[in-house]
C-alpha cells in the first residue's frame, strides 16, 4: 500500500465519519487538532480505523499530539509501522 | 463528605456567600437516593464535554466572518456525544465551509469552543421577546436527525 492510497483513505474517513461529508478544502496538511477536527473520542475511533484498514497497531509510546497533527503525520507513522512488503 | 449545612451555604469549600446557597445556574433533579441528576442550565451557558461555554462568545466570532450575517450556537447530544452546532444566516448566497469556520474559531477561541457542525438557514427564529429562539433551533436539529435515520 503506497502513501497516496493511505492519504486518500484517511481523508475519506475524516471527511465522511468526522466531518459528515462537509470536507471542502481538506488536505493532508489541514491541522486536525489545532482546528478541532478531532477530539479525544475521535482519536480513539481513528486508531480503530487505522487498525482495521491498514492492519497497523500504533504503539502507545508513539501516541502524542505530533502523531495527530495532520493526515501527513499520521500517514508517516502508519508507513513506518507497516511490515515491509517483500 | 460535606454536611448539609456546608453544601447549603458554601460552594466547593469557599466561604459562605451572604448566608445564601451558591447559585451555580445548573438545573438539577433530586433523585430518590439523594443524588442530583443534571438537567441543564437556567441561562444560555452550554456544557460540552465538561467545559462550560458561553454561546455568545462563539457567535460573536462567527459573525466576524464576511459571509455570516447572524449566528446561533447550541448543543446537541449529551455526554461524550455532545456536539456544538452553529446555525448561520449567510450574508450572501454561499455559506462558508465547516473547515473555514473551524479555522476561524481556532484563531480566536479555545479549542473546547471550536464548533463541530454548521447549518445554514434563511433566518434565525425569534421569540416574542426578540431573542433567538434556541428551542425552535433544537427542534430543527431533531427533525433533521429523524429525517436522516
Amino acid at each position: 500500500m503506497n502513501r497516496t492510497v493511505i492519504v486518500e483513505q484517511l481523508k475519506n474517513y475524516i471527511a465522511q465519519d468526522v466531518l459528515g461529508g462537509k470536507d471542502i478544502g481538506l488536505d493532508e496538511t489541514t491541522p486536525l487538532l489545532a482546528w478541532g477536527l478531532i477530539n479525544s473520542l475521535e482519536m480513539v475511533k481513528l486508531l480503530r480505523f487505522i487498525r482495521q484498514c491498514f492492519k497497523v497497531d500504533i504503539s502507545t509510546d508513539k501516541l502524542s499530539a505530533d502523531f495527530f497533527t495532520d493526515i501527513a503525520s499520521i500517514t508517516n507513522l502508519i508507513l513506518e509501522q507497516m511490515p515491509s512488503q517483500s | 463528605m460535606r454536611t448539609l449545612a456546608t453544601t447549603k451555604l458554601c460552594y466547593w469549600g469557599q466561604p459562605p456567600q451572604r448566608d445564601q446557597p451558591y447559585r451555580t445556574g445548573d438545573l438539577v433533579r433530586l433523585l430518590a437516593d439523594g443524588n442530583y441528576a443534571y438537567v441543564g442550565r437556567c441561562d444560555q451557558m452550554l456544557k460540552v464535554r465538561g467545559y462550560r461555554i458561553e454561546p455568545g462568545d462563539i457567535e460573536t466570532v462567527l459573525e466576524q466572518h464576511p459571509a455570516i450575517a447572524k449566528a446561533a450556537v447550541l448543543v446537541t447530544g449529551t455526554g461524550l456525544e455532545a456536539r456544538m452546532v452553529a446555525f448561520v444566516v449567510c450574508a450572501n448566497n454561499a455559506p462558508p465551509s465547516l473547515l473555514e469556520i473551524k479555522k476561524l474559531c481556532s484563531v480566536h477561541l479555545l479549542r473546547s469552543m471550536i464548533i463541530d457542525d454548521i447549518h445554514a438557514i434563511c433566518d434565525l427564529p425569534i421569540t416574542r421577546n426578540g431573542e433567538i429562539d434556541r428551542l425552535a433551533l433544537s427542534y430543527l436539529l431533531q427533525d433533521e436527525k429523524r429525517s436522516t435515520r
